[in-house]
C-alpha cells in the first residue's frame, strides 16, 4: 500500500509504519498520541509528510548532482527549536539531514549593499554604531534570513511539484481531511 | 489558444490574457484594441460590465472571446493579524509564551506554524523591520500588556511604528469577548479597559472594534463602539453560520470558494444599536483567515492568484472598490508571500491593487467612496448555539459576579459618599472586573475551553466573586453603621440594588421574610421576625396573590396547572406539563464538521423526559412567607429534585432545579414550559436590549439539521409580542424582519423597529431574499416593502401558511408568500414610525385569508440567573438549558501534566458533581413590557441585601432617585478609571452614573444623590463631554457625570506578592493593582518598567539569592520617570561548594510583585504536591482541614472547585514557600448538599502543577 508518491518513487505504508514504530520504541514514546486517536494518525500523517520531503530532497540531491545522502537515520525532531520553530519541523528535519543540500540552493542568494544600507537606515535604535562598523552583522543577519526563505519556498514548490499523497495520507493540517481536529 | 478576459489593468488598458498562442497577439473589438505576448493590454471605451464580442490573431491562429469590461481603482488591503485566544484548548500560559516548548500535552494540536503571543509580536516587529512596506495590526490586551511590561525595550520602536502609519491597535476593547453572554456592563468595562490601555498607555489611536472570532453579537456592541469613540467594527461572525457565506467549513473545500452573492447587503455596512447610535462596520464574508491561504501556497504567482480569485467574489459584496483582505489566522507569524504580493503585483499591475494596509485605511477609502452604508439592526446571533450551555457552571458564576460586583460597586460609592466616608476600593473593584472581562472572552464564557483552562478561569471567577462580595459586605457594614442606633429592637436593614421601590424575600440570620416596599436604590429597616418554618400538608396544589399551582405525582412531579389568578387564566397548553426536565442525546462533535463544545448536537427528539416515570416523592409545605412543593426523581442520567416557591407578596414562581449525581456523556438537559399564547413570539433580552428571537428548531436531528436556532438571553426570554400589525380587526405579532428597498427610509423605518425590539435586515429587491438557513444564522418572520412610488397604499399581505408551519428544520422561507409582506410607500414610512414609536403597533387595512392566528395579548417568561440557553418551540413550548456534558475535542484537553479529571475519570466538560439551577416563571397580560419582565429579570439577578444593624429607630431612605422609571441604574461608580489608563487612583468629587432606558421611548433622565448634586452632564462611554442633553434615545444607553460637593476617597492597596510574569500562572489579567510597575529578573541583569503614564516611579528592588550566594547590587534603586523603564546589571556569585537543589534568585518591589530567575547549576524538583484527606463527608455547621503538602519553594496556590463550593473554603488562594498549606472548609447553614470536588494548582515560579482532586460532599 501506497502513502504517498514522490514523483515516480512511491513511499510505502510499509515505511511509515516502521518509522512510527521506531518513534513508539524510542524516548518519547510516552508523549505520543495513541494510534487509535484522530491525533495518533496525524501523526502518521505528518511522517509521510517528513518522508516526503526527504525523499524530495533526495531526489533534488541527484539533480543537483550532489553525492547520495550517507545512510543516516534522518533525526525525528527537529535539531534547533528556535530555527525550526521559524522554519517548520518538516524543513527543519530536512535541513538536518542534508545541509548540502541547503548550501547548493541557496548558493546563489545574496542581499544587496543597497538593502543591508537601508535596514542599517530604518532600525538605527538597534544599529547606534556608524554603518561601516555594523555593515558586515546586518548583512549576515539580512542573509541568513534570506537563505532561509528561499531555502523553505524552493522545498514548499518542490514538494508541490513532486509529492502525491493518497487518500488517508492527506497533509495533517488539511481540514478535509477526516481526523483534522480544529477548530471554530 | 486560449483567452481570457481579467480584470487587470496596466496604466488604463485592461488586461485579456492569451496563452498557448505561437508569437505575438492582436486583440480587437467594438472600441477595443491591443498588442502584446501573453498578458495583452488592451484600450476598451465601454463602461464596466459590457460585454463586447473579440478576436484574437496570434501566430497565424485567430481566436473569439468575449472581453467584459472591468472597472479600475479596486485596492485589495491586505491586512496582517493573528487571531489571539489567550485561553482556548490550551492555556494562558501556552499561548502568551510556552507552547512552543517540547513535552507538554496538547502539542499535536499545534499548526506548525503557530507561535506564542510573545514571539508573534515579537516576529511582526521584525518583519516590519526587515521590510519597510509591512504594515499590522495589534490587538488583544492578553498578550499587549505582558509584552509592553516584559519587553521594554521595545516600546520606542512601536510607538515609531504607531507614528508612522505601519501598525495599528485594533479592538478598542480588553479582548473579542462574547458580549451575548455577559451583562452590557461587563462589555462597557471591556472597551474601558482596551481604550485606556491601548490609547492611554501606548499611545495608539484604536478606531475599529476588531471582533473577529466573536460568536455573535449584543445588539447594543455598535452603540457602545461608537459611544467608546470608536467609528467602525470587523469581525466575521453573525448574520450568517458560523464560517460565512462562501465556507461551509474552515476553508474552502474541493470546490472552492462559495459566492458571497447570497448575502442580502454589502459587506461594508452601517451596525445600528437600538438607540440608532453604530458604526461603520466590514463583514469578512470569507472569514477572518482569507487571506492567509496565501502562506500555503508553492510559489508567488499561486499565491497572487489565490488573492486574484478571491477579489473577483469578494468584490461582488464590497459597497467600494476596497476589499480588506485579512491576511492571518489563529496563532499566525507574517505570512509567506504578503510583502513579495504588495512589491511584484503593483509593479505589474495598476489595478487591482494589492497592499500591506490597515484597517484605517480600508476605512478611509470606504468614506471617501460613499456614504449612505446600507443600515443593518439585524440580530447577530445565534453562532455556536453550545457556547450557551457548555461548561454551565462557569455562566452562573459570571451572572452571579456580575450583579454581585455591580452592587458592590455601586454600594461602595455611596458609602464613600456617605457620612462615614468610607474609602472606596479602587484596586479591589477594578481586579473583580478584569477577571470578568477575563473571562468574558470568547473562548471563556462560551464554555469551549479544555478542562485545565476551565479550572483556571475558575480561579478568576473565584477572585472577582470573592473581591466583590468583600467590597459589598463592607460597604454595607460602613452605611449600617452610618445610621442612628438607640433604643429598640434590633433590626435588620435591607438594601434594595434596583433603581426602583422593590417588595421581595430576603434571608437574614436564617430567617426568610418579605421585605415590603423598599426604597431603590436604598434601604429599609425591619424588625428582625421570628422563625420562619415551613409545615408539610396535604394536596398538590400551592397558591399565592398571583398564581395556583398543581404538580403531578404519576408525571414525575411536573406541573400539571399553573393558573394567573389575576387573569383568570391557565398557563400551560391543554394536557401538556410544565417544569419538564428533557435529557437529548447529542453528537459529540457534529458528524461533518466536527465541532463539539460550541455547538449544540440533539440527535433528535428527547430521549426521556422526568414526566415519562412517577416521581419518588412529592412534598407540599406552608408557611407564614409563601407555600412550595419538592419534588424528587430520575431522569436519565441524574436524579433531581425540585422546589417550587410560591412566596407571599411576590408576583413570580420560584423554582431551584438541583441534579444530583450527573452522569452525562453527551447528554443535553433543559427545562420545559410549555406555554400556549395563540400568535405570540419569542423575545428575549439581550445586552439591556429586548429584541425579538425566532422560534427554535431542537427537537431534529443536529447531523442533517444543525441550527436549532437556540439563543443566548441575558436576564430573561419570553413568549410574547414586542410588537404588532393590525390589519383591520386583525393583529399579528412581529419580531424580526426584513425591509425590502426604501433607501434613507429603510433607516428610519429599521431603527423605529428595533426601539420596539423588531431587529431588521436591510436588503434590496433585486437581491437575494433574507430567510434561508442554508445562508443565514437566523429567520424573519415579516417582510417590510417600501415602494418608491408616492401613490402606493399600505397593504397587508398575509402568508400563505402559518408561521409556525413553514419554521421548520433547514427552513428556506425566501419565497414571496412564504411570510407576510407589509408594502408601504417611502412616503408613508414616516407615519408607520410614529405608529410603533406610540403604540408598538403599525395598522393596515384588513386582509383576507390571514393563516396567523389572532394574538393574544399575554405573556410568559422564564427568568434565569446564569443559564442563558434558550429556545421557544413553534408550539411555544418555552426551554431554558440547563446543562451539557460534551465530550468532543477539546473536552478533556490538558496540558501541564499529570492530567486531571473529576473524581469519577470523566472530563470536566461532562460536568459530573451536583449543579443547581435557580429560574423564576413570569407571566401577566400584555406585552413583555406590561409584565414586568425586565424588573423582574432585574430583581431575580440582584436579590435584596440584608444586614444585621444595632437597634435604633426604623429608617428608610432612598439613596440614589433614577426617574423616569423605564430607566434602568446599572453602575454607579466614581469618576474615572485610573487604573485601565496607567493612572494612580486618588479622591474624586464627581460620580459617574450609567443607565439605560428599557421600554424604547426617549427619556429625560434625572439622577439625585444624598448629597446635593452640584452638576449633572451627559458624558459618552469614555466619560467625556457630549454636546446633547440628558435626554436619553429610546433604549439608550447613558452616562452621567454627577458632581457632588465632597471628594471620595481612595483606599490604599497593602502589598500584596504577585508573581510578575502572572501569565505563566494561568491567573488572568494582570494581578491586583493591574501591575503599573513590573521587575524581570535573569542571571545578569534586572529589568523595571513602568505603565504609569502621568507619575514616576522610585523605590528598591529587593535581591535575594540563594543561601550562601552573594548577588552584587544586594539591592537596587530605581527612580522612573512615566512610562519609563530600567535595566541593572548584576553578578550572582556562588559558594565554593554550592548545595544541590533548586538555586533560586528573587527580586521584589516594595508592592509586592516579584520574579524569580533559576540560576545555573541548580535543579529544580518537579513541583507536586498532595491535597488531603481524599474525601470529605459534611454536615451543615461542620467543619474541616484539606492539607497540601508541597515543596515548591514559591508557590502561589488556588483552590479550585466549582462555583457551588465557594462558600465551603473562604480563602481559597494563598502564597506560600515551601510548606504545608491548610485550608479552612466550613458548611454555613442553608448550604445546598450535594457533592464536588476540590483541587488545588501549584503554581511555583512559572511551574504548574494540580493535584488529584478530593471529593467533598455535603449530607443533606
Amino acid at each position: 500500500m501506497i502513502a504517498a508518491l514522490v514523483g515516480d518513487v512511491p513511499i510505502t505504508v510499509a515505511d511509515v509504519d516502521a518509522r512510527l514504530a521506531g518513534m513508539r520504541a524510542g524516548p518519547l514514546a510516552a508523549r505520543l498520541p495513541h494510534p487509535g486517536s484522530a491525533e495518533g494518525r496525524n501523526l502518521r500523517r505528518w511522517l509521510v509528510q517528513l518522508l516526503a520531503a526527504t525523499a524530495v530532497v533526495e531526489q533534488e540531491a541527484r539533480d543537483l548532482g550532489l553525492p547520495a545522502a550517507p545512510p543516516a537515520e534522518p533525526p525525528t525532531l527537529p535539531p534547533t527549536l528556535p530555527r525550526a520553530l521559524r522554519l517548520g519541523g518538516v524543513v527543519a528535519a530536512v535541513l538536518a539531514a542534508r545541509p548540502d543540500v541547503y548550501a547548493a540552493v541557496t548558493a546563489d542568494v545574496t542581499v544587496g549593499e543597497e538593502r543591508v544600507r537601508d535596514y542599517w537606515d530604518r532600525n538605527r535604535d538597534r544599529h547606534h554604531e556608524p554603518y561601516a562598523q555594523c555593515r558586515d552583522a546586518i548583512a549576515a543577519l539580512l542573509l541568513r534570513e534570506a537563505r532561509d526563505r528561499h531555502f523553505t519556498r524552493w522545498l514548499d514548490e518542490r514538494c508541490a511539484a513532486r509529492v502525491r499523497l493518497m487518500p488517508g495520507f492527506e497533509h495533517p493540517g488539511d481540514p478535509a481531511q477526516p481526523d483534522y481536529t480544529h477548530h471554530h | 489558444m486560449r483567452i481570457e478576459s481579467t480584470e487587470l489593468f496596466i496604466g488604463d488598458r485592461q488586461v485579456v490574457r492569451v496563452s498557448d498562442a505561437d508569437g505575438p497577439a492582436t486583440v480587437r473589438g467594438d472600441g477595443v484594441f491591443g498588442e502584446g505576448t501573453g498578458e495583452v493590454p488592451v484600450s476598451v471605451d465601454a463602461p464596466p460590465g459590457t460585454v463586447i464580442p473579440i478576436t484574437v490573431e496570434a501566430g497565424g491562429a485567430t481566436g473569439h472571446a468575449d472581453l467584459v469590461v472591468a472597472e479600475p481603482g479596486w485596492t485589495v488591503w491586505m491586512v496582517s493579524h493573528f487571531h489571539y485566544d489567550p485561553v482556548w484548548w490550551n492555556t494562558q500560559a501556552a499561548y502568551t509564551a510556552t507552547w512552543d516548548q517540547p513535552g507538554l500535552l496538547g502539542g499535536e494540536f499545534r499548526g506548525d506554524f503557530q507561535r506564542t503571543g510573545f514571539e508573534l509580536v515579537r516576529l511582526h516587529l521584525e518583519t516590519a523591520r526587515l521590510h519597510p512596506e509591512y504594515k499590522f495590526v495589534l490587538a488583544e490586551l492578553d498578550y499587549l500588556k505582558p509584552y509592553w511590561d516584559a519587553f521594554p525595550q521595545d516600546r520606542a520602536y512601536i510607538r515609531r511604528l504607531l507614528a508612522e502609519g505601519r501598525l495599528e491597535l485594533v479592538g478598542g476593547t480588553y479582548n473579542e469577548p462574547n458580549t451575548n453572554l455577559t451583562l452590557a456592563e461587563t462589555t462597557i468595562r471591556n472597551f474601558r479597559y482596551g481604550i485606556g490601555f491601548q490609547r492611554d498607555v501606548v499611545g495608539g489611536d484604536p478606531r475599529t472594534a476588531w471582533q473577529l472570532d466573536a460568536f455573535g453579537h449584543d445588539p447594543n456592541f455598535p452603540g457602545l463602539a461608537a459611544a467608546a469613540g470608536l467609528d467602525s467594527s470587523s469581525w466575521a461572525r453573525g448574520p450568517f453560520h458560523q464560517w460565512g457565506p462562501m465556507l461551509t467549513t474552515y476553508t474552502p473545500g474541493e470546490r472552492g470558494w462559495g459566492d458571497p452573492s447570497t448575502m442580502q447587503f454589502d459587506a461594508e455596512f452601517e451596525w445600528l444599536s437600538p438607540n440608532g447610535l453604530g458604526v461603520l462596520t466590514h463583514y469578512m464574508p470569507a472569514h477572518y483567515s482569507a487571506g492567509w491561504h496565501i502562506d500555503g501556497q508553492p510559489t508567488l504567482q499561486a499565491a497572487e492568484d489565490n488573492i486574484y480569485r478571491l477579489f473577483l467574489l469578494l468584490k461582488k459584496v464590497a459597497r467600494t472598490r476596497n476589499i480588506l483582505l485579512p491576511v492571518g489566522t489563529d496563532y499566525s507569524p507574517p505570512a509567506k508571500w504578503v510583502v513579495d504580493i504588495h512589491r511584484d503585483w503593483n509593479a505589474r499591475y495598476t489595478w487591482p491593487r494589492f497592499v500591506c494596509g490597515l484597517p484605517r485605511e480600508f476605512f478611509a477609502a470606504v468614506r471617501a467612496q460613499a456614504s449612505g452604508f446600507s443600515p443593518q439592526t439585524r440580530d447577530m446571533n445565534p453562532i455556536y448555539t453550545g457556547k450557551d450551555v457548555s461548561f454551565i457552571d462557569t455562566k452562573q458564576a459570571q451572572r452571579h459576579t456580575e450583579a454581585l460586583l455591580t452592587d458592590a460597586e455601586m454600594f461602595a460609592t455611596l458609602a464613600a459618599l456617605g457620612v462615614l466616608q468610607k474609602a472606596f476600593p479602587h484596586e479591589r473593584i477594578d481586579m473583580a472586573w478584569r477577571q470578568l472581562v477575563f473571562g468574558a472572552h470568547h473562548d471563556g464564557i462560551t464554555g469551549s475551553e479544555s478542562d485545565q483552562v476551565y479550572l483556571d478561569l475558575l480561579t478568576g471567577w473565584r477572585q472577582a466573586h470573592d473581591l466583590a462580595s468583600g467590597v459589598l459586605d463592607e460597604s454595607l457594614d460602613a452605611l449600617v453603621a452610618g445610621l442612628p442606633s438607640g433604643d429598640g429592637p434590633r433590626r435588620v436593614v435591607v438594601f434594595n440594588p434596583s433603581s426602583w421601590t422593590r417588595t421581595d424575600i430576603v434571608r437574614a440570620e436564617g430567617v426568610q421574610f418579605l421585605a415590603t416596599d423598599v426604597p431603590g436604590v436604598g434601604y429599609k429597616t425591619f424588625e428582625l421576625p421570628t422563625v420562619d418554618g415551613w409545615t408539610a400538608r396535604e394536596g398538590l396544589t400551592i397558591e399565592n396573590e398571583a398564581f395556583r399551582l398543581t404538580v403531578d405525582p404519576a408525571r414525575g412531579g411536573t406541573v400539571s396547572s399553573m393558573v394567573d389568578l389575576a387573569a383568570g387564566r391557565e398557563l400551560l397548553a391543554a394536557g401538556r406539563v410544565g417544569n419538564e426536565l428533557l435529557v437529548y442525546d447529542e453528537y459529540p462533535a457534529h458528524p461533518e464538521v466536527h465541532e463539539g463544545p460550541w455547538h449544540l448536537l440533539p440527535k433528535g427528539p428527547p430521549a426521556v423526559g422526568s414526566a415519562d416515570a412517577p416521581a419518588l416523592s412529592v412534598t407540599v409545605e406552608a408557611g407564614p412567607v409563601g407555600e412550595r412543593v419538592t419534588v424528587t426523581g430520575a431522569v436519565g442520567p441524574a436524579r433531581y429534585t425540585q422546589i417550587l416557591t410560591l412566596w407571599r407578596g411576590v408576583p413570580r414562581l420560584d423554582v431551584r432545579t438541583r441534579l444530583d449525581e450527573f452522569a452525562g456523556a453527551d447528554h443535553l438537559v433543559r427545562v420545559r414550559w410549555p406555554a400556549a399564547i395563540p400568535g405570540a413570539l419569542p423575545v428575549s433580552e439581550v445586552g439591556n436590549a429586548v429584541v425579538g428571537r425566532g422560534f427554535g428548531l431542537i427537537d431534529t436531528d443536529a447531523g442533517p439539521a444543525p441550527w436549532t436556532l437556540d439563543n443566548p438571553a441575558q436576564h430573561w426570554f419570553a413568549l410574547s409580542s414586542t410588537a404588532r400589525v393590525r390589519a383591520g380587526g386583525h393583529t399579528r405579532a412581529i419580531g424580526v424582519a426584513e425591509i425590502i428597498g426604501g433607501g434613507p427610509a429603510a433607516r428610519d423605518l429599521a431603527l423605529a423597529l428595533v426601539r420596539r425590539g423588531v431587529t431588521a435586515t436591510c436588503s434590496s429587491a433585486e437581491g437575494p431574499r433574507y430567510g434561508s438557513l442554508a445562508v443565514d444564522s437566523n429567520l424573519p418572520d415579516v417582510r417590510f416593502r417600501i415602494e418608491d412610488a408616492p401613490d402606493v397604499p399600505r397593504r397587508w399581505l398575509p402568508a400563505e401558511r402559518p408561521l409556525t408551519e413553514v419554521w421548520t428544520p433547514n427552513a428556506d422561507l425566501t419565497g414571496p408568500r412564504d411570510l407576510p409582506v407589509l408594502v408601504l410607500a417611502a412616503a408613508e414610512v414616516a407615519a408607520v414610525c410614529a405608529e410603533l414609536a406610540q403604540t408598538g403597533a403599525i395598522t393596515a387595512p384588513a386582509a383576507d385569508g390571514d393563516p396567523d392566528p389572532q394574538l393574544e395579548d399575554y405573556t410568559v417568561g422564564i427568568v434565569n440567573r446564569g443559564m442563558p440557553g434558550f429556545a421557544v418551540d413553534p408550539g411555544g413550548a418555552l426551554h431554558l438549558s440547563l446543562i451539557r456534558s460534551c465530550t468532543g475535542w477539546p473536552s478533556g484537553v490538558w496540558i501541564d501534566p499529570p492530567r486531571r479529571t473529576a473524581p469519577d475519570g470523566s472530563t470536566f466538560q461532562q460536568q459530573h458533581w451536583t449543579h443547581e439551577f435557580d429560574y423564576a416563571i413570569v407571566a401577566g397580560a400584555g406585552d413583555w413590557r406590561a409584565a414586568g419582565l425586565v424588573a423582574a429579570g432585574h430583581a431575580v439577578n440582584h436579590p435584596l441585601h440584608a444586614r444585621l444593624a444595632p437597634p435604633g429607630p426604623p429608617a428608610e431612605e432612598r439613596l440614589v432617585t433614577v426617574s423616569p422609571s423605564t430607566v434602568v441604574l446599572t453602575a454607579l461608580k466614581p469618576a474615572g478609571d485610573p487604573l485601565a489608563s496607567g493612572r494612580v487612583p486618588g479622591p474624586v468629587s464627581s460620580i459617574l452614573a450609567r443607565y439605560y432606558e428599557s421600554a424604547g421611548s426617549p427619556a429625560d433622565v434625572h439622577i439625585g444623590l444624598p448629597t446635593p448634586v452640584l452638576s449633572a452632564r451627559a458624558v459618552d462611554l469614555l466619560e467625556r463631554d457630549r454636546l446633547d442633553s440628558s435626554t436619553l434615545d429610546g433604549a439608550g444607553i447613558g452616562q452621567m457625570l454627577l458632581g457632588v460637593g465632597r471628594s471620595l476617597p481612595a483606599a490604599v492597596a497593602a502589598p500584596q506578592a504577585a508573581y510578575s510574569r502572572y501569565w505563566l500562572h494561568n491567573t488572568g489579567p494582570a494581578p491586583i493593582g493591574n501591575m503599573p510597575l513590573s521587575v524581570f529578573v535573569d542571571p545578569d541583569r534586572v529589568t523595571v518598567s513602568s505603565s504609569l503614564v502621568d507619575a514616576g516611579a522610585t523605590g528598591t528592588v529587593e535581591l535575594t539569592p540563594p543561601d550562601g550566594w552573594t548577588v552584587s547590587p544586594p539591592s537596587l534603586d530605581f527612580d522612573l520617570p512615566p512610562g519609563g523603564h530600567a535595566e541593572f546589571p548584576i553578578a550572582v556569585t556562588p559558594p565554593a561548594d554550592p548545595a544541590p537543589g533548586p538555586h533560586r534568585l528573587r527580586a521584589a518591589l516594595p508592592s509586592g510583585v516579584y520574579d524569580v530567575a533559576r540560576l545555573p547549576g541548580g535543579v529544580d524538583e518537579a513541583v507536586s504536591g498532595t491535597l488531603s484527606p481524599p474525601a470529605l463527608r459534611l454536615r451543615r455547621g461542620d467543619t474541616a482541614v484539606l492539607r497540601l503538602d508541597t515543596s515548591a519553594p514559591d508557590a502561589e496556590v488556588h483552590l479550585i472547585g466549582p462555583w457551588h463550593t465557594w462558600e465551603l473554603v473562604r480563602t481559597p488562594a494563598v502564597h506560600a514557600g515551601g510548606s504545608t498549606v491548610e485550608f479552612a472548609v466550613r458548611v454555613p447553614e442553608g448550604h445546598p448538599p450535594g457533592t464536588w470536588w476540590l483541587l488545588a494548582r501549584i503554581a511555583d515560579a512559572g511551574a504548574l502543577f494540580y493535584t488529584e482532586p478530593v471529593t467533598v460532599t455535603v449530607e443533606p
